[in-house]
Parts: structure tokens; sequence; C-alpha cells
């Protein structure tokens, strides 16, 4: 008896093809954003981008958070058991949090008392959560550092266009306070883009969050789905009611 | 749409009543026609008494809407034509302009349309899928935005005000940005002064204002909500209706009444609903009062200030806002006239009837469901229908 079966074609593989790593980047950056398409963060989403600056730090932070959370768990992936995985993520993600959170206070004050308990809530953050539950606990820490700096920079760059809008549109002012962060740089980005007669309070108010992160994703959906949209249109029949 | 796609907004449409349906003779232009001709009178004795700034303020709501909607034809791909003809944005810009403060400058009104039509209307289906009255979402939207010139803007009535706040004296305000102080000192001399055709006496009139620290700025439903803080509100004088510049508030509620009754003979509105408001209102504001004077304010003042009858007329009773069904119409018209009570006694806002119709919009869905009619013949009871 021949014990030796031949190979199949078709064979299921134990691992999922890979996409390369540009291709993951931009994956988080773009089509699968956390706030545009995923949804995630919303809380400090709409909660500490009333101005640009206050955005970009808190973006900054997790960011930071983010890819060494995922690098450590990445890492770790193989020693952790399954069962008790939650804790322990909890656990790396808190004391690296703790980290950024005394650097923050230390070297950034005013920043630290903008963004208050918002800093601290990174831990619960449930980008950082969704990264690691995700996608670090399957893949190496190559894959995992560029899932998650894609997944953080476009989370980032949400925060920061939010914050941006709400800034100009509530206080007719564009990143006030950014010498605090950036220095002598963030100086020179300081300037007044509308009289304060003709701002809009609303908008830094929480329905302005809402209003804006509500135009940031429809125009996210117009703009992914276009093509798909245009090919399906052209073949309906146009009718119009005379 | 193709009807495989619109499978949930078909459902969504006709399933607030059961099956049996008429089709009625009115159509919504027909409506929206009607509604826009019966807020005239208002419209007259708003300019009688706050000036020509209402007729601008008219024009401004009602070129800004055009261009929005036109604009959102465009995008949606519609016949131009046949959208524009609904005619609901004319109606949406008269309650803008008889709601906003008459001096307000142009690129306030324009910003409130934008808000009313693209953010309140189109975003979320068009006309009959909103689910706030845009008139009033935009008139909250620029309280909440800009409380300062909202306030300063605000002109005291006075009899004759269109002589004073003339076409061109406003145009000078609202368009080319002038201060509103002056013009607001002109109207509220006029009621200093009973013969206005008197130009000694009016010009004395004005010297007494300048002289003055402070005018009320505000409507008096401010005063009383100064005066609740301070808890001096038993001590404030009830108002005399019978100045000139209370009698502005009791033409435009006779203005409102008469439109309202003409959409009731056109059976447009719900005499039912009206009905319900103004009783409940009155029951609440009367025992309120009675029990808690010192909070609440008197009937009278709480119906003619502010814009209660114009509410109860022509804001509740939009037919795409409040409830769907014959019961639930009732229960709205309740739950907007307790909140208009109660937020007029402890909001932070003196401006309760919009927020009040607000709230009552965002509950119009729950009491839909709540209020759903029985099916045909299924769960029949003893002398029900």
């Amino acid at each position: 008896m021949n014990n030796n079966i031949e190979t199949v074609e078709g064979k299921l593989s134990d691992k999922a093809p890979k996409n390369s790593i540009v291709k993951v980047l931009f994956q988080g950056i773009w089509k699968n954003n956390p706030g545009l398409c995923q949804l995630l963060g919303l809380c400090p989403l709409l909660a500490v981008t009333s101005t640009a600056v206050s955005a970009l730090g808190l973006a900054v932070a997790t960011l930071v958070v983010l890819c060494m959370s995922s690098i450590v768990i990445s890492l770790l992936r193989k020693i952790i058991y399954k069962e008790v995985r939650i804790p322990i993520y909890v656990l790396f993600i808190a004391s690296l949090v703790t980290i950024v959170r005394s650097y923050v206070e230390a070297y950034l004050p005013d920043l630290y008392s903008e963004l208050g308990i918002y800093l601290a809530l990174i831990v619960s953050n449930c980008i950082i959560m969704g990264r690691a539950e995700a996608f670090a606990k399957n893949n190496n820490p190559i894959y995992s550092f560029f899932d998650a700096l894609g997944n953080g920079l476009g989370f980032a760059i949400v925060l920061f266009v939010v914050g941006s809008i709400r800034e100009i549109l509530g206080q007719g002012t564009f990143m006030l306070g950014a010498a605090s962060l950036l220095g002598s740089f963030g100086q020179g980005l300081e300037c007044t883009l509308i009289d304060s007669d003709y701002t809009i309070m609303v908008a830094i108010l929480p329905p302005g969050g809402f209003f804006v992160l509500a135009f940031l994703i429809a125009y996210k959906n117009f703009a992914a789905n276009y093509k798909r949209n245009r090919l399906e249109n052209s073949f309906k029949i146009n009718s119009k009611i005379l | 749409m193709n009807i495989s796609e619109s499978k949930g907004v078909v459902r969504q449409i006709l399933g607030l009543e059961t099956a049996p349906h008429l089709k009625a003779s009115m159509t919504t232009q027909k409506i929206m026609l009607i509604v826009l001709l019966s807020l005239i009178p208002a419209f007259i004795v708003a300019i009688f008494y706050f000036g020509f700034g209402v007729f601008w303020q008219f024009v401004n709501c009602t070129v800004t809407a055009l261009i929005c909607e036109c604009f959102v034809c465009l995008l949606r791909r519609r016949n131009l034509l046949h959208y524009l003809s609904d005619l609901s944005y004319l109606v949406t810009a008269m309650i803008l302009a008889l709601t906003l403060p008459p001096l307000l400058p142009v690129y306030y009104s324009v910003i409130a349309t934008v808000f009313a039509i693209i953010v309140v209307k189109a975003v979320f289906g068009g006309l009959g899928h909103n689910i706030f009255n845009p008139a009033m979402a935009a008139f909250i939207f620029l309280v909440i935005s800009c409380p300062k010139i909202m306030g300063t803007t605000w002109v005291v009535p006075a009899p004759f005000a269109y002589g004073q706040a003339s076409l061109s004296a406003t145009v000078d305000v609202i368009y080319k940005g002038e201060d509103p102080e002056n013009l607001k000192h002109l109207v509220e001399a006029l009621n200093l002064s009973d013969n206005s055709n008197d130009k000694e006496e009016l010009q004395q009139g004005q010297g007494i204002l300048e002289k003055l620290d402070a005018i009320t700025g505000a409507t008096f439903l401010e005063k009383v909500k100064t005066s609740r803080k301070a808890k001096t509100l038993n001590e404030l004088t009830e108002a005399d209706f019978s100045t000139s510049q209370n009698q502005a508030y009791i033409a435009l509620a006779i203005a409102y009444l008469v439109g309202g009754l003409i959409l009731i003979g056109c059976r447009i509105i719900l005499f039912r609903m009206v009905f319900t408001f103004f009783t409940s209102f009155a029951v609440l504001a009367i025992v309120l009062h009675h029990f808690y004077p010192s909070v609440f304010y008197t009937f009278t003042e709480n119906l003619l200030y502010g814009g209660v009858i114009l509410c109860g007329f022509y804001i509740i009773t939009d037919p795409v806002t409040n409830a769907g069904t014959a019961k639930g119409r009732i229960y709205f018209s309740i739950l907007a006239a307790f909140l208009i009570v109660i937020l007029r006694a402890f909001g932070s806002y003196s401006d309760t009837v919009a927020f009040a119709v607000m709230l009552s919009n965002a509950c119009a869905p729950l009491i839909d469901v709540l209020t759903h009619r029985r099916s045909f013949g299924i769960g029949y009871k003893k002398g029900d229908l």
C-alpha cells in the first residue's frame, strides 16, 4: 500500500495569499479608512477636532500608540493564549498610552491640557484594538507595522481635515496654537482666514463635528464609487418626467 | 430607481396607513401656492410694523433657495421645471423671512437658507423625506451659530415702520453692512410719538433714545428670561397690549389667524391639530402660571410673543414633518404645545418655539409607530370599528 498521497492541485494552504506591503499601507489610508469607512474611534474624532492643532496632536499620539502596539502584539502573537488575548492586548496598549501620555504631559503641556481625558482614552480607542484583533494577531511584525501605519495615517488625515474645516468655519482661524506643537515652524502656520464677524459658531460645537464628518463620508463614498456608478448609470434608461 | 431597489422606500411611504388609499385632487404645487398666498396678510403686517427688512429677507431667502434647489436638481439629474414646480422652497423662504430678524445682514440669511435646503431637505432625500422642518432647523442653526447678531438686528416693532425702514434704508443695513443701531432707533422712536408725521416729536423721541444707555434690544421673552433668573418675575409688570409697540404682535396674530383659517377652509391643514395645539397650550400655560407664577408667565404673553401662533397654524401642520397617523397628529400637537410651555420656562434660549418644533419632529416617527392603525380585519375589538 502506498501511503504517499500526492498533492492535489488547489490544495488549501493554511495561509491566505498576502497583499503587498504598499497595498496594505494604502488600504488603511483610503479604501479601509478607519474614520470614513470602518467608522472606528468616532468619540475622539468628534470630541477633539474643534481645532486643527488639537486634532493633529491626538492624531500623532494615536499613530504612535497604534504602530507600537501592532508591532508588540504581532511579535508576541504566537505565545499569547487565545483565550486571554484581549486583556493582554489592553495591558500592552495601556502601558504604551501611559508612556505617550507622560511624554506629552512633560514636553507639550498646552496640548496636554487641550486634549484632556481623550489622550488617556486612546487605550479604549477601538482602532487600536481593532487592528490588533483583525490584523496584528495573524501577521508578521513588518506587515502589522505597515498596516498600523496606514490606518494611523488615514485616521490622522481625517482628524486633521475635520479639525481644519471646523476651525476655519467656526473660529475663522487656521492652526491656531501650532507654536506649542511645532515650535517656531508652527508659528508661521497660524493665520486668520475668516473675519470673526462671519464665522459659524455651530461648526466648533458638537453638531458641527457630525455635519463635517457626514459630508466627508458622503464625499468618500461618492469618490470611491464614482466609476462604478457612472457605468451603472450608463445602462439606465433616462426617464425624465415632463 | 427601479422597483427591486426601491423595496424599502415604497413600503415606508405607503406603510403608514393600511390599504384603502384615495387620490386627492390637491397637488403639492396647489397646496404650497395656497400656503404661500395665505401668508401674504402676515407678510404685509410684518412690513407695516417691522419695515422693509422683512421684504429683503424674503428676497434673499427665495433667491438662495432657488439656486440651491437648482443645484440639487442638477446633482440628482431630474427635470428642472418639474423639480422646481413644487414651490415648497418658496414657503420655506417665506417662513424664514417672517422669523429671521428683519435687519439681519444678507450673509446670514443666505447661510440659513443654504442649510435649510441642502442639509435639512436635500440630504435627507428631498421634499417628503425631511425629518425636520427646514425653516425651523435653519433658524436654530443661526441662533446657535451667531446669537450675537441675531440679538442686535431685531427691530422693536412700531406702526408705520416702513416709513423709516424704507427700501433704501434697509438695503444699506442688509447689503452694505451699515450699523443697524441707527435704523433701530429710528423705528423705535415711532413708538414714542403717536403721530408719526409730526417731525418735531419724532426728533424729540430720537433725542430721548440717544440719551438712554441701553434700550431693550431683544424681544419681551428675553426680558422675561432675565427677570426669571433674577427671581423677579412676579414683579415684572404685565405687558400692556394697548401700546403701539404691542399692537404689532396682536396684528401679526390676527394676520396668522386669517391665513390659518384660509388653510383650514381649503382643507390643507387639519382643524383638529390646530385646535388641540391651542387648547393644550392654553390649558398648560394657565394651569402652570396659576400654580407657579414665579416660573411660568401668563397665557396671553406666552401666546402673543414669539412664534406660537405661526407655529400652531403653519409649522406643526407641515404635512411632511408631523406624525403620519390621525391619532399621532393629535399627540404631536400636544407634545409641541407642552414643549413650548416647558422650554419657555426652563430652556436656555428664548427661541423656544423652534426648539420645541424640532424636538417634536424628532419624536414624530416614534409617534407613528406607537399609533399605528389596526389593519383592516384583524385585532377586532367589540365596539370598535
